[in-house]
């Protein structure tokens, strides 16, 4: 067996042992099917993509999950002597961990998991939610690379009220160079409070890289989305040793003309701002780009019924490097219903 | 034809018509800041229609004449039975409060998989053991 299918044999091995779930506590398949295209400085690549997530609980306090990507792409060979397009393909798991429901106020999760740092990664990163193809570029900040970790983590509700509520999570991820879940030695955590009349969340995170020469990075988030509006406005900033960014990003679903669900409410507008600043001369490959750069992505989705979303947007990235434009198209399909068939 | 191709038609009539601007003649400007205050929601509303009007006003006719579900959340639950008020109106809270924070909600999915989902949530969004419950009952009252 193929190194790379080890661990999707794992997950489905898990799977089956769940399959004694109860009524309402049957396995799901969730996730996103979809097609991209991005064009960039004028060349264009076209992403057929799947990613599909698996939730499976076991008893009452046990949920074994994870999510993967099957990906091809098709990508301008660059080569003006034999013009044309090369393709590669990925498959691999994007996480795979155990959740135990230790508390009311506690939640152990070991394995394989997306670090707890900022929101896109843990909150935005799936095709099936975010609004831009694209994450922000700033995002990449305090995500050791590969957004993963391997190791072990709380998190929960600290406090919830009817007036506000608290949640925390904390981390340890150990230096894994496995090929599917590869991960620095860091730790750290994020902490956000939730106003629910005034519909705002502030967060606040921070980790610490403990290999190599140890870094530490912060991230403050602000999300807010007025009651009864269809506005919603995120942004983040986050700081590390080498770089800093913030990206502020606003849609719009108009609640006239029908409502959300009518032929204009599924339009949904959006305009995203973005900057990243270098705090020094190294040439780390952190995935912040290595000088100074602005970028405003401006897009226009649409929900079509059955969970099925187009989205479009066009950018202008300015830098000392070299302006350019990114164009971007997709439509993508949520796909969500049981592991298997049943009464 | 079906509603949701049409639909597709609309919304792909718009995608073709947005990126034919010539990249030569896109400006170096950097774009103004978005203001949505409520007075000018209307305005926007009414480009929006300026818009699907030129762009797509062979296909409104018939698609306009479908009718479309009401938007609440509430009402794409998938089963039949009726919550309580109370549990409805908390379920109701904490849906908006918690899911659509992040995502739009399902257009409906199985009552056998409303446990798990309301799990995977819990993990995922930190919800207490309280509001758990409370988006069980709503889910499956």
């Amino acid at each position: 067996m193929a190194r790379s299918a080890r661990p999707i044999a794992f997950a489905l091995a898990l799977l089956c042992s769940a399959l004694s779930g109860a009524a309402q506590n049957t396995p799901l398949l969730s996730g996103g099917v979809g097609f991209l295209t991005n064009t960039n400085t004028g060349n264009t690549t076209y992403m057929p993509i799947i990613e599909p997530l698996l939730a499976a609980p076991i008893g009452q306090h046990i949920l074994v999950e994870s999510r993967a990507a099957l990906l091809e792409t098709w990508a301008p060979s660059g080569n003006s002597a034999q013009p044309g397009y090369d393709h590669t393909h990925f498959i691999g798991l994007t996480y795979l961990q155990g959740d135990y429901i230790a508390s009311p106020h506690l939640t152990v999760v070991g394995g394989s998991f997306l670090l707890p740092f900022g929101t896109y990664n843990e909150r935005l990163s799936p095709i099936w939610i975010g609004n831009f193809q694209d994450g922000p570029i700033s995002s990449n900040i305090g995500l050791m690379s590969s957004g993963l970790g391997v190791g072990g983590q709380v998190r929960g509700s600290a406090i919830s009220r009817r007036k506000y509520s608290l949640a925390y999570a904390a981390y340890f991820s150990a230096l894994s160079t496995n090929s599917q879940f590869t991960s620095e030695r860091s730790a750290g955590g994020r902490a956000s409070l939730y106003l629910p009349d005034q519909r705002l969340e502030v967060g606040f995170s921070y980790n610490r890289l403990l290999q190599g020469t140890h870094e530490n990075f912060f991230g403050t988030h602000l999300w807010w989305e007025p009651k009864n509006t269809g506005f919603r406005l995120r942004s983040e900033f986050n700081r590390g040793q080498h770089a800093q960014g913030y990206w502020i990003e606003f849609d719009y679903r108009t609640q006239a003309f029908g409502g959300p669900n009518s032929l204009i409410g599924r339009f949904e507008p959006l305009f995203r701002m973005q900057q990243t600043f270098r705090l020094d001369n190294s040439t780390i490959n952190d995935g912040v780009p290595l000088v100074n750069t602005q970028r405003a992505d401006f897009g226009l989705d649409y929900n079509l019924p059955h969970n099925t979303r187009i989205l479009t947007s066009y950018a202008r990235q300015f830098s000392s490097t070299g302006n350019h434009n990114v164009w971007e198209t997709g439509i993508v399909y949520r796909f969500l219903f049981p592991a298997w068939k049943g009464k | 034809m079906t509603m949701s191709a049409k639909h597709l038609l609309v919304a792909l009539t718009i995608l073709a018509a947005t990126p034919a601007v010539p990249q030569a003649a896109q400006t170096e400007k950097k774009p103004a800041a978005v203001t949505l205050a409520p007075q000018q929601r209307a305005e926007e509303d009414k480009q929006l229609l300026g818009l699907i009007a030129l762009t797509a006003a062979p296909l409104l006719p018939p698609v306009m004449a479908q009718d479309y579900p009401p938007a609440t959340p509430a009402s794409k639950k998938p089963t039949v039975a009726q919550a309580s008020p109370q549990h409805e109106d908390d379920g109701q809270r904490l849906f908006e409060q918690n899911c659509s924070r992040c995502h739009n909600a399902p257009e409906g999915f199985s009552p056998r998989i409303t446990g798990t989902i309301v799990r995977h949530m819990r993990v995922r969004a930190s919800l207490s053991k309280h509001d758990e419950e409370e988006l069980l009952h709503f889910f499956n009252p």
